[in-house]
């Protein structure tokens, strides 16, 4: 990586300037109906369709694009990722989360140890707390079955877990239908607080989810568990030892909070907290839809993994949504990113990819510590896409924005018998108008007018644009496995980006300092004399600290 | 009469012994899988069915031998959903080969409904066929008690008959239950679906009380109140009574919860609830732990390695059935914490080691005592005869700690404090 030309002065990087630039004059409509480049620009891997059609380049500009991964030796990296290389070069490790996909027969070694067998014993102890909480063993305090486990967690130890039970519902087996998975992470304690006024103590169990076990957010809400606990029955080891299990790299810290050896589950520092649901970060997916779907997912994300490391760069569909990303980014100058699935199952997954893209590639240093000078991640956004139609498409639409977009559905949806077959065959409809509505609206925001029998009398306020460039992503549908595999496609989209960018997708330097500031602040409002801040800080401190005095006096 | 008995149930059993006991020529058709009912557990029932094979009144094939064509009358007592119920009807329709009305008569416990359904099924099986007979279906809930299911049979509180009153398909099963109905205390005629709901009324009704008691046991702990009294108190009132009213550990048997699920199910697709069935049948789920709850309450959680002795496992005195007996859900839970299961049954042994035979965290005792020794508690599961008063001298020998749980409320808390146990029994004793 040493003594290396800065991207934006490869010969490949200024070759696809030049044709951005083209680009500008060329409207999407004039690409929509070219046949053989349809064909050229859709790929299949497994179940999964990624047409790219809609994007706005040709042939020359792809072939750019593969030209530009190879200069920055993208397949290098490729292997160098998965293979468990330094990655992550402020934090000195490698990120290995496909190693938390391997099947057991494989073997990785990592500093002269193969760490595979760790990773399938972890996965053993799993299985084990799973298998004690569906058979309804797993006992409270007054012998009572666990009904309720509650996951404590924030961002990578929340958004991942809690976005894929929300997308398996569907999946829970029979021995989990009585078990009830809830999801708490804001550090203003509103989950939380909603939360224990309807759970029973006695039958309530906590997951403390925290990579490092020093997040302020999740040990503040599991320290209100705790008292709420304490209340119900007021014998702190017997609490720790029925009502808590720890999710973490660390040890130690898990025992000085008073988790038992027994409950803890650890994974490793090797593993970025939002590519965390693959380890035991994922337990309550595992609670939720039962280890057998949880290892789905594992396999689903698995087959990515090996289309990601085997795969030609030209039919690789990490390496595709990646470069279309750049393309869309960098050169085409388009900041901002929707991702609308047309499946609600899938409500959660853009805001997991927010945190997914936004985390890992909003960065504006390279790996050398240089500033970039070109634009790197988009703002991702998204919603369900037919909901987001009735919301915020009218500026996708009309507006004075360029957005990008993946349109994401599954091709097949209520196959299995669901109530009555009256209400499964109009299910079944509600789902065709859903896959209608995602071709109607990616057709028009590619062409605009031009999908339409407007002319010119048509009055400006009707017109549409068009010209906005999506991917359309189907999947066969939608499964524990092929959810895994879609989660991993993103998760080595968002890795494919950060190379051709140049930067380090695995750290988050940019979260740190509010965290410090934070604790500084909290010690002003507890009444802390001698801190100086801003004008505007002081007098909002000012304000809160006099209002506070007014309630308790 | 000449008649065939389809199933082994124990209806299907105690109706072959009884009706060939009194001069009919009966065939049992017997499937020896579908939970068979093994007639051994029952009282003098082996016995009888023994005589009335060597007298040639009774004849037992199996349900794959072909079926007769020369009799007219099937008693179906089989432990089947109602479609493969439909599929036996249907069976035998096709063999008959003469003019003769045919009667079926339904023992076996189906959801509501099911009668009517299956006397339409027949019809329609019958215009299928080339002599077209008329062709019955009558229903006769049975109400025996496993444990003293022949004399139930003899002398039936209410011999509850479904079927269109003064049609001949009754007046043939008047005349075959003729020995019966002059000892019933109580005969009813009525249609097809009362019948059915009388039948699930009563097993919920008595499901209920147990489940109201139980309630009120749990109650009567935390206050410090002994059940017993509550019980006296509330028995003592006529309109009340002193049945099903006893405070345990939930009911269990044969197809009992089985069939309250049914009725919850109907309830719900009828009037779009189930509310009070439903929580009968929650309470005695949790009713059904409260051993084992006590147990781990007592130790704290911490029972790896403990040593528990039970006494008792089939689901109540008197029968060497388990099934649904409370010991499942007390055994599972006490093997899921790593403790070691000491268990002793005079009649169920046998049942328990076929069944969990090969977990090596239980050991099955040859005696009452064996089963305390080293034991870090007792646990009482079935009201034997013999556990009503042990050798308290040589328990407290045995035990390694003079611990008692008491499932079915056989002792004294007073009386046991004064021994040196540490007593705990259902809404009586010590709270734990």
């Amino acid at each position: 990586m040493s003594q290396q030309i800065p991207r934006s002065e490869l010969a490949e990087w200024c070759y696809l300037q030049g044709k951005a630039k083209a680009m500008q004059h060329t409207h999407l409509r004039d690409l929509a109906h070219d046949q053989a480049r349809n064909q050229a620009l859709t790929f299949r891997a497994g179940p999964m369709l990624l047409d790219i059609s809609k994007q706005k380049l040709d042939t020359s500009i792809f072939n750019g694009l593969m030209r530009l991964a190879e200069v920055v030796n993208l397949p290098q990296a490729i292997q160098d990722l998965v293979g468990g290389a330094v990655v992550n070069n402020t934090e000195a490790r490698p990120a290995l989360h496909s190693a938390l996909r391997l099947p057991r027969s494989e073997q990785l070694v990592l500093n002269g140890q193969d760490i595979v067998p760790a990773v399938h014993e972890s996965l053993e102890r799993m299985r084990s707390v799973v298998s004690r909480i569906h058979s309804r063993q797993w006992r409270g305090f007054s012998g009572r079955a666990i009904t309720d486990v509650v996951n404590i967690g924030v961002g990578g130890s929340d958004l991942g877990p809690f976005m894929a039970c929300q997308a398996l519902n569907e999946f829970v087996p029979e021995e989990a239908s009585r078990l009830q998975v809830h999801f708490v992470s804001s550090i203003d304690g509103t989950q939380v607080s909603d939360l224990l006024g309807t759970l029973r103590p006695e039958t309530t169990l906590f997951i403390i989810s925290s990579k490092s076990f020093t997040t302020i957010d999740t040990l503040s809400n599991a320290h209100t568990a705790m008292q709420w606990m304490l209340k119900a029955r007021a014998d702190k080891a017997l609490i720790l030892a029925h009502h808590f299990i720890g999710i973490s790299t660390q040890p130690q810290k898990m025992s000085a909070w008073g988790i038992p050896e027994n409950n803890q589950i650890l994974f490793w520092e090797w593993v970025g907290g939002r590519f965390s649901l693959w380890s035991g970060i994922g337990l309550p997916i595992a609670l939720k839809v039962g280890m057998a779907n949880f290892e789905a997912m594992l396999a689903g994300a698995h087959f990515m993994d090996k289309e990601f490391s085997d795969k030609p760069l030209a039919q690789n569909l990490p390496v595709l949504l990646g470069l279309v990303g750049v393309w869309n980014a960098t050169f085409l100058d388009i900041r901002a990113h929707s991702v609308l699935p047309y499946d609600g199952r899938l409500k959660f997954f853009p805001s997991y990819l927010s945190q997914l893209e936004m985390e890992s590639n909003g960065k504006s240093v390279d790996k050398q510590g240089f500033s970039l000078d070109y634009a790197t991640c988009p703002v991702l956004w998204g919603e369900v896409g037919p909901n987001a139609q009735h919301a915020f498409y009218q500026l996708l639409h009309q507006g004075t924005q360029a957005v990008s977009c993946d349109f994401i559905a599954p091709i097949k949806r209520y196959t299995g018998q669901v109530y009555s077959a009256e209400a499964q065959k109009s299910l079944q409809s509600q789902h065709q108008l859903a896959l209608a509505n995602c071709l109607a609206q990616s057709r028009v925001l590619m062409l605009g007018d031009a999908s339409t029998d407007s002319d010119a009398n048509t009055p400006n306020f009707k017109r549409y644009r068009g010209n906005q460039p999506s991917s359309t992503l189907l999947l066969d549908e939608l499964s524990p496995y092929t959810l895994g595999a879609l989660v991993a496609l993103y998760e080595h989209k968002v890795f494919v980006m950060s190379v051709i960018w140049d930067i380090n997708p695995f750290d988050q330097w940019g979260v740190e300092l509010g965290k410090k500031i934070a604790d500084k602040m909290t010690l002003a409002l507890a009444g802390q004399k001698d801190v100086v801040f801003d004008a505007s800080t002081m007098h909002l401190l000012d304000i809160i600290s006099k209002a506070n005095q007014e309630v308790s006096s | 009469m000449r008649l065939c008995v389809h199933g082994d149930t124990l209806f299907a059993w105690v109706s072959a012994a009884k009706l060939a006991e009194t001069g009919n020529q009966v065939l049992m058709r017997v499937s020896g899988i579908n939970n068979s009912f093994d007639p051994t557990r029952e009282p003098n029932l082996s016995f009888l069915l023994d005589e009335q094979q060597q007298a040639k009144r009774l004849l037992i094939e199996s349900l794959a031998d072909e079926m007769p064509t020369d009799v007219h009358l099937h008693l179906i007592a089989i432990d089947l959903a109602i479609d493969d119920v439909k599929v036996l009807m249907a069976d035998i329709i096709k063999q008959v080969d003469d003019t003769k009305p045919l009667l079926f008569i339904v023992m076996s416990a189906l959801p509501i409904g099911s009668l009517d359904q299956l006397q339409e099924h027949a019809e329609q099986a019958m215009s299928m066929h080339t002599h077209k007979q008329s062709v019955s279906v009558v229903g006769l809930p049975l109400f025996c008690r496993e444990g003293s299911a022949l004399t139930d049979y003899s002398k039936p509180i209410n011999l509850l008959i479904c079927g269109e009153n003064g049609s001949p398909a009754i007046t043939q099963t008047l005349e075959l239950m003729r020995p019966f109905v002059r000892q019933a205390s109580h005969i009813m005629i009525v249609p097809h679906t009362t019948g059915e709901l009388i039948k699930m009324g009563v097993n919920a009704m008595l499901a209920t009380r147990i489940s109201f008691i139980n309630e009120m046991a749990s109650l009567a702990e935390k206050l410090g109140v002994d059940i017993e009294l509550v019980r006296e108190g509330l028995a003592a009132d006529p309109r009340i009574g002193a049945d099903y009213l006893h405070a345990g550990c939930g009911f269990g048997g044969p197809s009992f919860a089985e069939g309250l699920l049914s009725y919850a199910k109907t309830l719900r697709q009828e009037i779009d609830t189930s509310g009070l069935i439903d929580a009968v049948l929650a309470i005695n789920e949790s009713q059904r732990e409260i051993l084992f709850r006590k147990v781990w309450r007592f130790f704290q959680g911490s029972l790896a390695g403990k040593k528990i002795a039970i006494w008792g496992a089939a689901f109540k005195a008197g029968t060497a059935s388990l099934e649904n007996s409370v010991v499942h859900p007390l055994l599972q839970g006490l093997w899921a914490q790593g403790c070691i299961t000491q268990v002793f049954d005079p009649l169920a042994s046998e049942a328990l080691y076929l069944q969990y035979g090969a977990n090596p965290l239980l050991h099955i005792a040859q005696s009452a005592y064996e089963a305390t020794e080293q034991a870090d508690a007792l646990v009482l599961v079935t009201a034997w005869d013999e556990f009503w008063s042990p050798d308290f001298e040589l328990l407290k020998k045995n035990l390694k700690q003079a611990v008692v749980f008491d499932g079915r409320n056989m002792y004294e808390p007073d009386f046991m404090a004064e021994q040196g146990f540490r007593y705990f029994a259902i809404g009586r004793g010590e709270s734990v």
